[in-house]
């Protein structure tokens, strides 16, 4: 998953992120979990550190011992990170989530997971595996591949590191302890299987392309390369007793647990039909153990790394899973005020990603209204241009464009183009009605469209979980209008990104400078699934038109559109 | 004993004059074959290499065959890109023209070529008219063409270089295919093109012609044989520069180009070509649209870029090698749009080959070394059974 995590991170880069309010002196507290409240039957305690408090949220940083002691003393204490809602109360009615994180340490996925899950009534933790982080030292991960004792202990440690991360749920004042749930991506799926198997308090189970047969995962997916050449250079009994491991931790070997959560209707599974890394047979062989084989979710055309564009609704089916059993007397808290900075960026890139890939409701469409000043490396560019999106692919570009000039293209009873301000090019010819611009498009590049516009919304329902990479100003002007700043500061991406919004929060600029890159973009008007007529779509009326081939419009505005997705890849 | 010693020195030697001969041309690997035998798509640096033979139908076959994922890339999408870009700046309707071409210039061109082409387009599942549109628009191409023998040369070989700036922003170098045709009554040939594309404009062929063009005015000038077909005739049958003008007079041309030709004994012209006139530039020879030229070179350019590569050629007189040509020809002697270079070696058939990169010109990316005799003999050693 760590193309998906850079996706997040460059979407989120390109309009910026947020500070939540950080929480006033926060104090470190000690709480401990008593001996009938732990899986060891040992009490422990763990600490708990208030990191900020949103609007809709509060975020807490945990630290728990490990109930597995190795010798590598930094992996014997876990981090993770707590996520609440606001308004819980102590009545104990509230479900929870462990959530366990994908192979690549950057927990961007989980920071937006969990907080997305929080914002809607369920408290949600996840927490770093071992060896990952500050639990593998200057080596990090790197670590666990070093031996194959540690290797297999680390598995093994992962799995009681999760059980405790259980015990901490369960004990949380509002949280009800049988209906703790446990979720994941890709590896995360894997091993939150292989928990349901071990831990019989797990309630739901919310699995996202994972799967069964590990083995077989890690000896072909791209991603377990390194891991691969571990096991290859151990001598053949090293190699017998990691593989052993492996096997007896397969998620597989889950499946009574598995298929008692599928009988209660307390398990998804949603796996991509192309996926290279978890291979389809393998989510296949795991749904099958856990009697859930026809009932899996399939991303059709999608692979383990475009899944993200499909992410946005996952996001949202975790939510209403585990969400369902948030009791009815909690709402989320309403909003006071104005917007936070926070929320304004959140809808900024929300509004973003409708605007390119939402379809908007029946008689309705997506406007825009963009002056543009680009300088790259020196040269600048300008653009002028009114976007249009309606229904059933119907949509409408006119302005003056950089290398091109005034130009005009759209669809509505046909596709048309306007040419060199002369005369417009109908595609009434020989009408083929099996045709569309998508279906003519490149569905690998069609997919890198999808997979930026669901990172956008994605990032755009809790800009603050990616809020490591940014920091936040905001400014209020004299007639109420008021600017975000952002700071990015990524180890691959610096610079700085002004949003400028009316009162009401509409958009109405965005300024930024990367490198050799500056820019503004105004807007002089933003208007989400408003109020359109089918004549908005056609063609000016006033300039002389020639009939072409319906197809050969088609396929010139499908170049165009993929010309476009490669000019930013 | 003293048989068996000379024997393994005869090997060894052999062997490490094959392995010497492959790495001169870096190694080439098979990507896949065609199934009847007449093609085979291999890689070299990274690079796509196609080999094709036999009649226009086996090679049009299996070129669409092999390159079936790349040439619905260029022919229909580019081409409906490049169609996108004419109608929006100047008012004008692609395919009509496209057209109008072949029904002007579709009659000068050899049908063997025709042939090929609809070959390709069946077996590439692409439609005929896509695959003629690709192999008809109008290129007006805006580059440079330079060779140096004798004086002007490090030692004496003929240094041939073809420099094409051309919509290097349209991505055509994402379909690059370094083309090797070894048609059934021809002279085998290798061209740097692009996926569907069966004409050339930067050639070599066994023989050690080398041949590269610059676009002029002219269009709409269509009643001749398109340029990229009349270059690859001139591939595909002439010996010598000699013959390649003969060809170059004989047929109908079309609208207005500018060639560089040169051939392995050391001949090398340039040439003015309209549908009326074929004149002929000398090495040395002066002409008032140039700057001035050295001594034992041709030079085609124009603008601030003919300035730069004359000024770049008295500079390095008597010291060019492929290596410093590769350097002359860099910016602003190649422009932004840069999409491909060749420096071609016509005596010993080694060429040099850049493809643009996807934001840095032609020039400013690393130059592939291939010998047309090594690929042909890869080739045949490849289908060998």
């Amino acid at each position: 998953m760590m193309r998906e995590i850079r996706i997040i991170g460059a979407a989120v880069l390109v309009a910026g992120v947020v500070c939540a309010q950080p929480a006033a002196q926060p104090q470190m507290e000690r709480i401990e979990v008593p001996a009938k409240g732990s899986f060891t039957g040992e009490a422990f305690t763990y600490t708990r550190l208030l990191r900020e408090r949103n609007p809709s949220h509060e975020r807490y940083d945990i630290i728990y011992p490990s109930p597995e002691v190795t010798d590598f003393e930094p992996n014997n204490t876990v981090p993770a990170e707590l996520y609440l809602p606001l308004g819980m109360g102590r009545d104990r009615v509230f479900p929870a989530v462990v959530c366990l994180h994908i192979f690549h340490g950057s927990f961007d996925l989980e920071r937006m997971l969990c907080a997305r899950l929080a914002q809607n009534g369920v408290p949600a933790l996840f927490f770093k595996q071992p060896y990952y982080a500050e639990r593998g030292g200057t080596e990090g991960k790197a670590r666990l591949v070093t031996d194959a004792e540690v290797f297999v202990r680390g598995l093994e440690q992962g799995l009681q590191d999760a059980r405790r991360a259980v015990d901490i749920m369960q004990s949380l004042p509002g949280v009800d302890p049988a209906r703790v749930g446990i979720t994941g991506v890709s590896m995360g799926a894997i091993l939150s299987a292989t928990v349901c198997g071990v831990e019989p308090r797990i309630h739901k189970a919310f699995l996202m392309l994972g799967g069964g047969d590990v083995r077989e995962i890690i000896m072909t997916a791209h991603e377990t390369r390194k891991l691969r050449a571990f096991i290859e250079k151990l001598s053949p009994e090293a190699r017998e007793r990691v593989f052993a491991c492996i096997d007896r931790l397969d998620p597989i070997r889950a499946s009574d647990r598995l298929k008692l959560l599928a009988q209660a209707d307390r398990l998804r599974m949603i796996c991509a039909e192309q996926d290279q890394v978890v291979p389809p047979v393998c989510s296949r062989r795991l749904a099958e153990a856990a009697g859930f084989a026809d009932r899996i979710t399939w991303l059709k055309g999608m692979d383990h790394y475009s899944a993200m564009a499909g992410f946005p609704k996952i996001m949202e089916d975790v939510v209403a899973f585990f969400g369902s059993d948030v009791p009815a007397s909690w709402q989320p808290p309403p909003m006071i005020g104005e917007k936070s900075a926070s929320q304004l960026l959140g809808g900024f890139l929300a509004g973003l990603s409708t605007l390119l890939g939402g379809e908007p409701t029946e008689d309705r469409a997506h406007m825009a209204g963009v002056t543009a000043e680009v300088r790259v490396n020196g040269k600048q560019y300008t653009a002028a241009f009114d976007m249009l999106r309606g229904t059933r692919g119907r949509f409408k570009l006119t302005g003056t464009f950089p290398e091109v000039g005034k130009a005009g293209l759209g669809q509505g009873t046909y596709p048309w183009l306007i040419g060199a301000g002369k005369r417009v090019f109908c595609g009434t010819e020989a009408r083929r009605d099996d045709l569309s611009v998508t279906g003519l498009v490149n569905p690998q590049r069609l997919m890198k469209m999808r997979v930026a516009v669901g990172a956008l919304a994605a990032a755009s329902f809790t800009p603050e979980a990616l809020k490591q990479y940014y920091t936040l100003g905001e400014v209020k002007n004299a007639n109420g209008e008021r600017l975000v700043e952002v700071k990015v500061n990524h180890k691959k991406t610096r610079g700085n990104l002004d949003l400028a919004f009316s009162a009401d929060g509409t958009p109405l600029s965005a300024s930024w400078t990367f490198g050799d890159v500056t820019g503004t973009v105004r807007f002089s008007h933003w208007r989400l699934n408003a109020v359109s007529d089918d004549a908005l779509f056609e063609p000016p009326p006033d300039l002389p038109r020639q009939p072409v081939l319906h197809e050969d419009v088609l396929r010139m505005f499908a170049a165009v559109f993929e010309y476009l997705v490669e000019a930013t890849e | 004993m003293k048989r068996q010693t000379l024997l393994t020195v005869l090997v060894t030697v052999t062997m490490v004059a094959v392995c010497m001969a492959v790495r001169a041309q870096e190694t080439l690997q098979v990507v896949a074959r065609d199934p009847d035998g007449q093609g085979l798509l291999a890689k070299v640096n990274g690079k796509r290499v196609l080999f094709v033979s036999g009649t226009p139908e086996q090679m049009g076959r299996a070129h669409g065959r092999l390159l079936a994922e790349l040439v619905p890339n260029v022919m229909p999408r580019t081409m409906a890109l490049v169609g996108a870009g004419l109608a929006v700046k100047k008012g004008e309707w692609f395919y009509d023209r496209i057209e109008e071409i072949y029904r002007r210039a579709g009659p000068h061109t050899p049908e063997r070529f025709l042939r090929e082409c609809r070959a390709m387009a069946a077996a590439a599942g692409i439609t005929e008219r896509a695959a003629l549109s690709g192999n008809f628009f109008p290129e007006l191409f805006h580059c440079s063409g330079v060779a140096v023998r004798n004086t002007a040369s490090a030692d004496g070989r003929v240094i041939h270089a073809r420099v094409l700036d051309y919509m290097r922003d349209i991505h055509l170098q994402n379909y690059t295919v370094l083309q090797v045709f070894q048609p059934e009554d021809g002279i085998p040939w290798m061209s740097v093109g692009y996926a569907g594309f069966l004409g050339t404009v930067t050639a070599m062929n066994l023989k050690g012609v080398a041949i590269g063009e610059m676009g002029g005015k002219g269009e709409g000038d269509w009643d001749g044989m398109p340029m990229t077909f009349l270059m690859r005739e001139v591939a595909e049958r002439a010996e010598n520069v000699e013959q390649a003008l003969a060809i170059m007079r004989a047929v109908p041309r079309s609208c207005e180009y500018y060639y560089v030709i040169s051939d392995a004994s050391r001949n090398m012209v340039g040439v003015y070509a309209t549908p009326s006139v074929v004149e002929v530039l000398g090495p040395g020879q002066q002409d008032k649209r140039l700057p001035p030229v050295p001594k034992d070179t041709v030079m085609l350019s124009a603008g601030g870029r003919a300035k730069a590569l004359s000024e770049r050629l008295h500079a390095r007189f008597g010291t060019i090698t492929p290596e410093v040509m590769i350097e002359i020809i860099k910016r602003p002697v190649a422009m932004r749009s840069n999409l491909h270079n060749a420096v071609f070696m016509p005596e010993t058939l080694d060429m040099w080959f850049a493809d643009a990169g996807k934001k840095t010109p032609a020039c400013d990316e690393p130059y592939t070394r291939v010998n047309l005799r090594a690929l042909l003999d890869f080739y045949a050693s490849q289908r060998a059974p």
